[in-house]
Parts: C-alpha cells; sequence; structure tokens
C-alpha cells in the first residue's frame, strides 16, 4: 500500500473522532483502504515492526481505553 | 452534455482502480502467512474504525446503540499479553495471532494453530465489521 495512504490514516481518523463535516465519506475511505488492505501481500521486516509499534501504541489511545468509571 | 453524463462514471470507475485493485502473491510467499497478514490489518482496520466512532460520542452510542458501545467495550477491555504487557482486547488478539504466525514462520508452530487463530482473529473482525456497517448505515464494498 502506498506508504503516503498509511501516512495519512491516522489523520483521517482523528478527523472522524471530531465529527467534521461530511464525515461520512471519510469512513467511506477508511472502508476502502481496509479493501486494499485486504489484498495486500506478505510483509517486509519494517511492515512487520511498524504494525507491531502501531498495535503498541493503542495501549494509550484514548478511543482503546474504557469508559471512564463515575 | 450526453458524453459527460457517460464519461464521467467511467473516468471515476477507472480512478477507483487505480485505488482498489488485486495484488498478487510474490513468488516463495506462504499463502497461509499472507492469509495472516490480510487478516491482522484488516483486523487493525476495522477495530480502529469502530472503536474511534464509539469514541466520537460514547455518550451518545451508550444510550442509542447500547449493543454496539457494549462491544466495543468488550473489545476495550485490558488483557494480558506477552508475559507482563497489557494491551485492549482488540490489540491483544492481534497480537496473538501474531505470535502464533511468527512461531509458524520459524517452524515451530503449527499451521493447524494458525489456521485457528486466524478464524478467531476473523470472527472478531467480522463481528465489528457488521456494527460498522449499521452504526453508519453504509454497505461495505
Amino acid at each position: 500500500m502506498n506508504p503516503a495512504v498509511i501516512a495519512a490514516l491516522p489523520i483521517i481518523l482523528d478527523l472522524i473522532a471530531k465529527g467534521v463535516p461530511a464525515v461520512v465519506k471519510l469512513i467511506e475511505w477508511i472502508q476502502a483502504i481496509r479493501t486494499v488492505a485486504q489484498q495486500s501481500q506478505a510483509w517486509t521486516p519494517e511492515q512487520e515492526e511498524l504494525f507491531i509499534k502501531a498495535l503498541i501504541a493503542t495501549a494509550t489511545d484514548p478511543a482503546y481505553q474504557l469508559d471512564q468509571k463515575a | 452534455m450526453k458524453l459527460f453524463r457517460f464519461a464521467l462514471p467511467l473516468a471515476l470507475t477507472v480512478i477507483c482502480s487505480f485505488f482498489v485493485s488485486c495484488a498478487h502473491l510474490q513468488p516463495g510467499t506462504d499463502a497461509l502467512v499472507v492469509r495472516a497478514e490480510q487478516v491482522e490489518s484488516a483486523a487493525k482496520a476495522t477495530f480502529d474504525l469502530v472503536l474511534n466512532v464509539d469514541h466520537a460520542d460514547r455518550g451518545f452510542w451508550r444510550t442509542n446503540a447500547p449493543a454496539f458501545h457494549g462491544y466495543c467495550e468488550w473489545l476495550r477491555q485490558p488483557t494480558v499479553v506477552w508475559v507482563t504487557n497489557v494491551l485492549p482486547r482488540a490489540t491483544a488478539m492481534i497480537v496473538s495471532l501474531n505470535n502464533i504466525k511468527t512461531e509458524y514462520i520459524m517452524a515451530s508452530g503449527s499451521s493447524n494453530a494458525l489456521v485457528s487463530a486466524i478464524a478467531v482473529l476473523q470472527s472478531a473482525a467480522t463481528e465489528a465489521n457488521a456494527w460498522s456497517v449499521i452504526v453508519t448505515n453504509h454497505p461495505v464494498r
């Protein structure tokens, strides 16, 4: 997949989280990217490392945190 | 004008085909490993999508779609991986498949274990995918 597309993903996800106008179009774009990802080739070691880093980053991602207890 | 009516959809179709196209396996690539990586990346993107949609307005989803919010909370449950690390369940499932894939590549794991792990993650991603269709009201391409 094009590295520019990968780089744009966090920005697009941030815009979705902010609920900007035409957010549905952004969600459609993400869904299209996912379709491309489903057809990607085997990863290089560099891609593998980046993927693992992205997984570890979810530990501090607010979207991945449980609801705050009142 | 008539030409434009037919040319525009055709041009859009051609442009879209650049972005969504089939890739071929490289020679010597293990199809099972590629399948595992496809499921991992698709699951990560799907979980990112549903969790960010839910996180955009948790109060709204908790009130209006409690089942969807409940599923997102299930994905967020802290789970222990790599012995001492705690990651959200969505991530832990992907890490688990990745570990089994690595063992398989190193020839210390079985293909049965890898197939099972792929099936587990695929089913969770399929459920998340179904929720993304329901809450966004848009069919997946």
